[in-house]
């Protein structure tokens, strides 16, 4: 046997050794009450144990050196999405249904239901469902950047700019006007939802101010909302949020 | 708002992962994984480009651990960071990389225990082979290594990554890198365990002697 096989079967896991998984998932779990148990007692005194830790924090704690980052950046600009989807709106909580509105209704009068009268209201239901379904279309959603003719349903905004599968940020925002707005509120918000920035136009477009071209970085997601606004400074329609990704080609 | 304080106010990467679940097969809903994968792809490109030292290798691993890892998404129960978990997808396809490259000519200089003929290494390892309790030996090589050889030792030999590597990995600045603590490894070991090899034979030894003297009562 050669040398470095002998090494080799010596540095083989010993059967104390956790999993790679349990090993780090233990790593950052704290000591149970502030004990050491003979998991944690056996990993500080592993060498095996001790160097796969070095190896997580290898992966958990490097920075790139400046020779690194031209190499590091060409493979980034090359890893596609993991999840590929039309960029669209981020659908609201649902509007609950019927059946959910009813049932808290009843549920404020603690009464006696009998059989046929809960049946009764189940018919009710089903028929207005039915009426709801069939008179009732989806309200049409517009692709972000989808140019075309006005489309004002439902009081939507429909974007003119394109705001994803862009390098750069177009000069100027620009949607569909509504009757009656004396002016619209520009909002940028993160993915979570927290507002970015705000800004006013008084007409149909704008310029992107420089704090909101500082954050639309590459790669990064933030939403735009635009919404008109009447004289009296009530809301007459909006754009609901719009995914704004740049260097997503 | 200014626009610094807001950077810093996202989701934790267990709040993205939480609400794309919650609006799994809902359109936009991959803008919280897209985003949750696109905080962790740089630390994947990087580690991956450690481990094989040539861009396109590493482009094409940290595909495969990225996809992967979204693949097996569902597994990951949040017992740990998603980083976390993410490493130990990052690590098994990596190192299983190292492993089926291992077959194909190595460059030169990266065997050192081949190459360093002053030390009489393989002497103390055969005596190992004999009769070996690895926890003891352990102990032995523990009690004689500083903590990077002994880590380059481990990861060398024990998860056959390439001294180079190492070298990357650990961020070792030293000129030889991970080659120079294996080399001083070496040094160090073969007396440290020749010593204990000549302890062990004296103690059974004395216990033969001893079982004798106890025969011959």
């Amino acid at each position: 046997m050669s040398e470095k096989r002998l090494a080799e079967n010596l540095f083989e896991p010993t059967p104390e050794c956790p999993s790679i998984e349990e090993l780090v998932s233990l790593s950052e779990s704290p000591k149970s009450g502030g004990q050491a148990t003979p998991i944690h007692r056996h990993i500080a005194d592993c060498p095996r144990c001790q160097a796969e830790l070095a190896l997580l924090t290898s992966f958990q704690e490097a920075e790139a050196t400046p020779e690194e980052q031209a190499d590091v950046g060409w493979v980034v600009d090359r890893l596609p999405k993991v999840a590929e989807g039309q960029p669209a709106r981020v659908a609201a909580e649902p509007e609950p249904t019927i059946w959910v509105r009813l049932r808290s209704w009843l549920g404020q009068f603690n009464l006696f239901r009998p059989l046929p009268v809960m049946a009764a209201i189940a018919a009710l239901v089903v028929l207005t469902i039915g009426i709801r379904e069939l008179t009732n279309t989806a309200p049409e959603l517009r692709a972000p950047g989808q140019t075309g003719g006005l489309i004002m349903r439902g009081g939507q905004i429909g974007l003119l700019t394109p705001l994803t599968g862009i390098d750069s940020l177009p000069a100027v925002l620009e949607w569909e006007p509504v009757a009656g707005a004396v002016r619209y509120e520009v909002i940028v918000r993160y993915v979570d939802g927290a507002e970015a920035a705000r800004f006013t136009a008084n007409s149909s477009h704008t310029e992107w101010p420089g704090d909101v071209r500082a954050l639309a970085t590459p790669g990064r997601s933030l939403f735009i909302e635009v919404a008109a606004i009447d004289p009296a400074g009530n809301q007459l329609a909006t754009s609901g949020r719009q995914l704004l990704k740049l260097g997503d080609n | 708002m200014p626009a610094t304080t807001l950077m810093n106010s996202g989701l934790s990467d267990e709040a993205l992962l939480e609400r794309y679940r919650a609006h799994a097969g809902e359109a936009g809903s991959e803008v919280w994984i897209n985003e949750l994968f696109s905080r962790h792809q740089r630390k994947v490109a990087l580690w991956c480009l450690r481990m094989t030292s040539d861009r396109e290798t590493a482009l094409d691993l940290s595909q495969e651990v990225l996809a992967r890892a979204f693949e097996k998404l569902d597994t990951f129960r949040g017992d740990s960071k998603f980083s976390t978990w993410l490493y130990t997808i990052a690590r098994f396809h990596c190192l299983n990389h190292l492993r089926s490259t291992a077959s194909k000519p190595k460059s030169e200089g990266e065997d050192p225990l081949e190459q360093i003929e002053d030390v009489n290494f393989r002497a103390a390892f055969e005596a190992i082979e004999a009769r070996i309790d690895r926890r003891e030996i352990w102990k032995v090589i523990q009690g004689a290594l500083n903590e990077t050889e002994l880590k380059v030792m481990m990861l060398h030999y024990g998860h056959g990554i390439p001294l180079g590597r190492i070298t990357s990995l650990l961020e070792l600045d030293n000129a030889s890198g991970a080659k120079a603590f294996i080399v001083s490894a070496k040094r160090r070991l073969e007396p440290a365990l020749s010593r204990w090899k000549a302890r062990t034979e004296r103690q059974q030894r004395n216990r033969s002697v001893s079982h004798g003297d106890d025969q011959d009562v």
